[in-house]
């Protein structure tokens, strides 16, 4: 190889190395992420200390307690205290998944009127934060919601609505089993 | 003497509330023959879960039918009565101890802190397959579905095998209760080969579940196109794959490992299932055709609450409905991780002693659960995958074998990596 080849492979190198350092060595850009959501409720998961959830005339409360999550009120109301845990869950998990209107809406066009449900979250620091939980949307995949004092209506998840229909339909009295699978092997 | 205005306070509150009662109890009413549409879907609406009430808002149509006992299969029933006394479930819920065959809790105490659990460790290892199980010549169409309309067919897949073979709680085919497990398997479970469409011809899935908690699935899934095995994770589990919208913890309502969800039991209701489908195969609805219409039989469920132990897992909640009697799962519901509702599984069941009458069809000594179809809706992509159990395009297929071993191909051979890749060739 002669020298001028020498030459002429170490000014290649020297231009590719020149490429790599002033355009590829760029760190690449961060991928574009949404922005979080907002929380519906804005106490952290684990220090929600009280529920109270009123519709249709009644009203249930539940209360966090050293063993779990207890119902206060109405007493020995048979609803599992699984179901008021993962009521509170939901709700203090809950996003505010769009803002449907901003203007001070018809609360009857969203449910959000005396047939809604009302709820109290109340926080370990005696924190209130108070809650409307109206219909569902019309794709049936969400629920919208107000926090009494705004005039924004949001939508949340429809999980937080099918808790609260349990909810209730444990205070109705129980009708009589489908089958009758009581029995201690059944089938 | 006059009457204090309270008095007419009270008497008229209480007038209100049994008036409400008497409303309420008179929607949730129905009659067996009944046409349930979302015309009058209020009637059923204390009597569904939000996804099937969305499925019948957007024309699911229903019939009701009459309430019938699921008898269990007779070995299953002896075994329950014979070792469940000694079964154990640990502190933490995660093991089942003394384990041998049948159904662990036939006792379910709903104020037992481990009710759920234990509800979930019935749903394992329930009746509808024990030893194994041949599911064959079955394919599945998914698509966007219209509002009251039919499915608009994106793909069409057809398969040649769904198979799972257990190896504990055995009851008919030898080795039972327990094949040797030096493997601790509690299951294998194959989904292969993909025959169509052409461009996944030979894909196909494998997958081996552990008794013990604290092992992962191994799964596996064959491309032919690169010609690799890809091992997937057990959050991968919860992956709708191809387009379509099943994922496979999804399967029979739910088939994920026990250990790897947080279970809270949230109640029992009354639900409106389909366990007694007379078409098999299934005859799809003619306008709405991705909605089997069969009978839906009013039934007591628990309702339980699965969210995942896993960061990656696809879903934030499953509320699965687990049958009070026949420890099945009728459908479940999915919802994302801010809550909002996401997708239902609905099984399609017709217990039955046959497939259907006719030569050569395996006739069973006990109603074994076939399932002639499944229908998984995405509401938020209004996307369905629907599946017939077997393809109608194959007249005179049983499609489901239960217990036939060897018979029907069920080889521990057949659950390797080895005939994943040969099968896809």
């Amino acid at each position: 190889m002669r020298w001028r080849q020498v030459i002429f492979l170490y000014a290649v190198v020297a231009v590719l190395g020149a490429e790599y350092w002033v355009f590829e060595r760029r760190a690449p850009p961060a991928a574009e992420t949404l922005p979080a959501r907002p929380r519906l409720v804005p106490v952290a998961p684990g220090a929600v200390r009280e529920v109270r959830v009123s519709r249709g005339g009644r009203t249930v409360v539940s209360r966090r307690e050293a063993a779990g999550w207890a119902v206060v009120e109405p007493s020995d109301a048979p609803i599992p205290a699984d179901l008021v845990a993962a009521f509170a869950n939901a709700l203090a998990d809950a996003e505010e998944i769009a803002t449907i209107d901003r203007a001070d809406a018809d609360p009857r066009s969203y449910g959000l009127d005396d047939r809604a449900a009302r709820v109290e979250v109340t926080s370990e620091t005696g924190e209130h934060v108070l809650l409307t939980i109206g219909d569902a949307n019309p794709t049936g995949t969400a629920v919208y919601a107000r926090r009494p004092g705004t005039s924004e209506v949001v939508l949340i998840g429809r999980n937080i609505r099918y808790y609260e229909d349990l909810i209730f339909q444990a205070l109705s009295p129980q009708r009589a089993p489908a089958t009758e699978g009581d029995a201690p092997i059944a089938g | 003497m006059a009457k204090r205005p309270g008095y007419w306070l009270a008497l008229a509150s209480g007038v209100a509330c049994a008036l409400a009662f008497v409303v309420a109890s008179a929607r949730a009413e129905v009659a067996v023959g009944d046409r349930i549409t979302d015309q009058n879907m209020d009637k059923v609406k204390d009597l569904v879960s939000p996804g099937m009430e969305w499925v019948i808002k957007h024309g699911w149509p229903m019939t009701i039918g009459e309430t019938k006992r699921i008898e269990w299969p007779k070995a299953y029933k002896e075994a329950t009565e014979k070792y469940s006394g000694q079964v154990k479930l640990s502190p933490d819920g995660l093991k089942v101890d003394n384990y041998v065959a049948g159904l662990p809790f036939p006792n379910i105490d709903e104020k037992d802190s481990q009710a759920a659990m234990k509800i979930m460790w019935n749903w394992n290892y329930t009746y509808l397959t024990t030893d194994d199980v041949d599911l064959r010549n079955f394919d599945a169409d998914t698509g966007s579905i219209a509002d009251h309309g039919p499915l608009t067919v994106e793909r069409h897949f057809l398969l040649d095998h769904f198979r799972r073979l257990f190896w504990n709680g055995r009851l008919y085919v030898d080795p039972k209760p327990e094949k040797p497990n030096p493997n601790g398997y509690r299951a294998q479970q194959g989904l292969y080969p993909i025959l169509e469409p052409f461009d996944l011809k030979g894909v196909g899935a494998l997958g081996n579940r552990y008794i013990s908690s604290e092992k992962q699935d191994d799964s596996w899934l064959y491309l032919p196109s690169l010609r690799r095995v890809r091992r997937l994770s057990t959050a991968q589990r919860s992956d709708a794959l191809f387009g379509q919208d099943t994922d496979v913890d999804s399967y029979y309502g739910y088939s994920g490992h026990i250990a790897w969800m947080d279970f809270k039991f949230l109640g029992e209701r009354d639900l409106l299932s389909c366990y007694h489908a007379k078409n098999n195969p299934v005859k799809w609805h003619e306008k709405v055709d991705w909605a089997f219409d069969e009978p839906w039989e009013k039934r007591r469920v628990y309702v339980i609450e699965g969210v995942s132990k896993l960061p990656q897992y696809a879903y934030g909640k499953r509320v699965i409905f687990v049958d009070k009697e026949a420890w099945v799962i009728p459908y479940s519901d999915i919802y994302d991780r801010s809550g909002e509702l996401w997708k239902i599984w609905i099984n399609d069941m017709s217990f039955r002693k046959k497939a259907f009458d006719g030569a050569n069809v395996i006739e069973y000594p006990d109603e074994m659960g076939f399932i002639p179809a499944i229908v998984m809706v995405d509401m938020q992509l209004e996307h369905a995958t629907k599946a017939s159990l077997p393809s109608p395009r194959f007249p005179g297929e049983q499609g489901w074998y239960f217990n036939q071993g060897e018979k029907a191909g069920i080889t521990d051979d057949w659950f390797t990596v080895a005939a994943l890749v040969n099968a896809g060739h």
